[in-house]
């Protein structure tokens, strides 16, 4: 792998360890709004692979940026269902942990 | 144009450490306001990669939707639940110092997400993309690339109303069961 030539497997290892953060966001921290930024950014992370595989191998139907556009819809409706479920629990509880979601009806 | 194509690497470098940095400042920044703002630091510097690989649409529609849309609602969301804890007196909006050292969770969690890097690094490595890109386009030698990226944007168009179809018209569907749906949550009596 050269460095100071591009190649694909230079934009699938950045996908790679963005996506390795997300999963060590994912993992660690407890406040859930830090949890659904980490989902966010291991979404990203797929985009980038959907995107540069569209470029490097299949650059005539560039049928990976569909797809990506298909992804970040998906993520949009994630965050809004996420957020608003979030909200009423915030209502309910004045308590945004992970840990303490532990019953769904109280 | 030839000293251009020379720095197209350091560009490249440039935003994937400024998205790699920015990715971590959100999870290890201690105001979570703050880390809000540094994700959109993040898309951003995404979206600048995705326009290095030409697909401008992408680009264009992660600033619009991720870099605003996204990240301004959970900033939004975060300021509506920022109030102190009644219980434990602690900020709700800020992680306590137990959860940012050196924990068994953390180290746990570090040596899983290095084992998930080494493992997708290895196989990266290990399979011959340009070969398999190659077999590719072995049927498109003649298809002139360069022009062809100039309407890569129509090209989304008419796969997503041809052969995609059925998976734009359940994107709809399910943006507008979202809509409803989040309408119908956040309406719900507080008891």
């Amino acid at each position: 792998m050269n460095i100071f030539e591009l190649s694909l497997n230079h934009y699938l290892i950045l996908s790679a360890l963005l996506f390795s953060i997300g999963v060590y966001g994912l993992c660690t921290r407890n406040n859930t709004f830090r949890v659904l930024m980490s989902i966010e950014v291991i979404l990203n992370a797929i985009n980038i692979n959907f995107v540069a595989f569209a470029h490097y191998v299949d650059p005539i139907f560039v049928k990976g940026q569909v797809f990506s556009l298909f992804v970040m819809a998906i993520a949009a409706a994630e965050a809004a269902i996420g957020l608003s479920l979030l909200l009423i629990i915030y209502k309910n509880r004045v308590n945004i942990k992970m840990d303490s979601f532990n019953s769904l009806k109280w | 144009m030839e000293y251009l194509n020379k720095l197209v690497p350091f560009s490249f470098y440039f935003l994937a450490t400024a998205s790699v940095l920015c990715s971590l400042g959100m999870i290890f920044n201690k105001n979570l306001v703050r880390a809000g703002f540094t994700l959109i630091g993040s898309f951003v510097a995404i979206a600048g990669i995705y326009f290095m690989l030409s697909a401008n649409f992408v680009g264009v529609s992660q600033i619009l939707i991720y870099a605003v849309g996204i990240v301004l609602v959970i900033v939004f969301a975060i300021m509506l639940c920022s109030l102190k804890d009644p219980a434990t007196q602690e900020s709700a909006d800020e992680d306590s110092d137990k959860s940012q050292g050196f924990s068994l969770k953390n180290i746990t969690a570090f040596i899983f997400s290095c084992g998930i890097f080494a493992l997708l690094v290895n196989v990266i490595n290990s399979i011959d993309w340009i070969s398999i890109a190659k077999i590719n386009n072995f049927m498109h030698r003649d298809v002139n690339i360069a022009e062809i990226t100039k309407i890569y944007t129509n090209q989304i168009g008419y796969l997503m109303l041809n052969d995609y179809i059925l998976g734009f018209e359940l994107v709809s569907v399910l943006l507008l069961i979202v809509l409803i749906g989040v309408i119908i949550i956040s309406k719900k009596e507080v008891k």
